[in-house]
């Protein structure tokens, strides 16, 4: 069947993307009212939630990990705030066409905007507790030099085209096989224990284990966090040069995607 | 394969010129049995075997249609003729499997009651969302919400999630807001018969109003009569193809009288 070519868009790709920025900045704001709709701590659930996994988590492995509180605690905040992130984009990524099929089947747009909604939502779930993982750590230990908090700014905008090209190649991945969904549920669990999420990296002994922290994209991620907020220290040049790398392939995955599936998608959600 | 749709914001410079031309377009369903399971697909490109055969439905065959300023075009033709399958393709959510599409002008549509609106968000909501899809601004919207739920005659509903509304509401809704900055072309797929008498009459108005300003309007419909009051040409769909294209007294009638033959033979 000779229906690969895809019709262009008026603006091009991302000018149509640009141009419907209404639309996908107010579903947003109704994904975020929505959630927290009748509840009476509204915004403040998000951030209740990792504070609380921080504080069980903290209770439960205080003496396993022999480090001190103040240094724990904001370790343990950033990692939660990055997960949350990285497993919200990824679990939710994977519904972002079946949620908006309603859409899909009834107007033509570039489908990139429905992962770039998945995305911005938990990019603002994020940015939430990243701030109080700042303030807490300002609180806690202090700030030796404010300037590589800036240095968070372009790690902010790497995550963000990060999560919106894993977001879209989820959403086109799970339409073609819907057992991904559940699949990625145990792939994000496993990698959840092999990057340093709560546990600080130097404990680990075990050789294979830290070769395996070491090969994992995401401890690189996790660095470019924390080392301006924890350490006050500007991100090391390898963790830009692996981050970057993994923007670079999710984004070829992504366009790759977008290229071949996006006409024929609505067919797949018929 | 050549497909265009060119820039909504150019034609509009130019002016309201709208116009619709499919030449042999064919358009095919590709069903899979079911869902190819990640195992599947990878044993068998790995045997190099091809997947599951897919079933292909031919859903429309060899259209043509050529539609200029100010026609009203009726769809007819049994369930399952393509009525709703061509008004996807012009609104722009199919691509053709073959043949050539040309649209000109800013489309739009009004498909299934239900899809295109977030059934949890308000009726507020759902009028900016489909206002922000009809490439409208924040201001704009502002200034037009007010006439929207007016026409729409909704009221206080206008605060509920549309997850609550009947089906004619949702009609009034959608209606409103599709026709509230005059649509170059206009798409509207049986959805009347879920209105009340007095809305629809209202609907007609101003369908009426529209096309006098030298707009497109493209709709299906099973009720002849209102096809036959608001067209001024009617395409006979059947089994995916055109089977008559004409003035709305003479299709309506051939198609009337041959459906007339199958319930009498059934």
């Amino acid at each position: 069947m000779a229906q690969a070519r895809s019709i262009p868009f008026e603006n091009g790709y991302l000018g149509e993307v640009w141009a419907l920025r209404y639309f996908w900045r107010s579903l947003v704001q109704t994904d975020l009212r929505n959630r927290y709709k009748r509840s009476v701590l509204g915004v403040g659930w998000s951030l209740l939630h990792p504070m609380a996994m921080t504080a069980v988590i903290c209770i439960c492995f205080r003496g396993i990990f022999d480090v001190s509180l103040r240094e724990y605690v904001p370790f343990l905040m950033s990692g939660m705030a990055f997960w949350a992130f990285v497993a919200g984009t990824t679990s939710e990524g994977c519904n972002a066409f079946f949620h908006a099929h309603g859409f899909i089947k009834s107007v033509r747009v570039p489908l990139a905007i429905y992962p770039l909604r998945v995305v911005l939502g938990t990019m603002f779930h994020f940015l939430i507790v990243l701030a109080t993982t700042i303030v807490v750590c300002g609180v806690f230990k202090g700030f030796d030099g404010v300037l590589p908090l800036f240095s968070l700014i372009p790690t902010l905008a790497i995550l963000m085209l990060l999560g919106w090209a894993v977001a879209t190649i989820m959403a086109f991945a799970t339409v073609h096989f819907p057992d991904l969904q559940h699949i990625s549920t145990i792939a994000l669990q496993l990698l959840f224990y092999l990057t340093p999420v709560i546990y600080p990296p130097e404990i680990i002994t075990s050789q294979r284990i830290a070769t395996v922290l070491k090969l994992n994209p995401l401890t690189y991620l996790l660095e470019l966090i924390r080392d301006p907020v924890l350490h006050s220290q500007f991100p090391s040049a390898s963790a830009y040069v692996v981050a970057l790398l993994l923007l670079g392939g999710t984004m070829l995955g992504a366009v790759a995607a977008t290229r071949r599936c996006e006409r024929r998608l609505v067919f797949a959600l018929l | 394969m050549r497909v265009n749709f060119p820039n909504a914001s150019h034609n509009r410079k130019v002016g309201p010129m709208a116009s619709i031309s499919l030449q042999n377009v064919d358009l095919d369903f590709t069903v899979r049995r079911s869902h190819v399971s990640l195992k599947e697909f990878f044993v068998r490109r790995f045997q190099g075997k091809p997947l599951v055969k897919p079933r292909v439905v031919q859903a429309l065959a060899d259209v043509n249609l050529d539609v200029r300023n100010g026609q009203r075009i009726g769809i007819v033709g049994h369930n399952g003729a393509g009525k709703s399958t061509l008004l996807r393709l012009l609104a722009g959510v199919y691509v053709p499997s073959r043949g050539d599409v040309g649209i000109e002008g800013r489309v739009s549509s009004l498909l299934d009651i239900g899809l295109g609106v977030e059934p949890d968000a308000t009726g507020w909501d759902n009028m900016f969302y489909r206002g922000y899809l009809q490439r409208q601004t924040p201001d704009e919207l502002r200034r037009l919400s007010g006439e929207i739920a007016e026409f729409s005659e909704l009221g206080d509903f206008l605060d509920l999630p549309v997850r609550c509304y009947s089906s004619g509401m949702i009609v009034r809704l959608m209606f409103s807001i599709a026709t509230a900055i005059e649509p170059e072309i206009l798409l509207v797929d049986e959805v009347f018969g879920a209105g009340d008498i007095a809305f629809q009459e209202k609907a007609i108005r101003r369908m009426f109003e529209m096309v006098e300003r030298a707009r497109i309007m493209v709709m299906a419909s099973h009720d002849l009569n209102l096809v036959r009051q608001l067209c001024d040409t009617v395409v006979w769909m059947d089994h995916g193809r055109v089977r008559m294209q004409g003035s709305p007294d003479v299709v309506t009638k051939a198609y009337e009288d041959f459906m007339h033959k199958l319930s009498e033979a059934a």
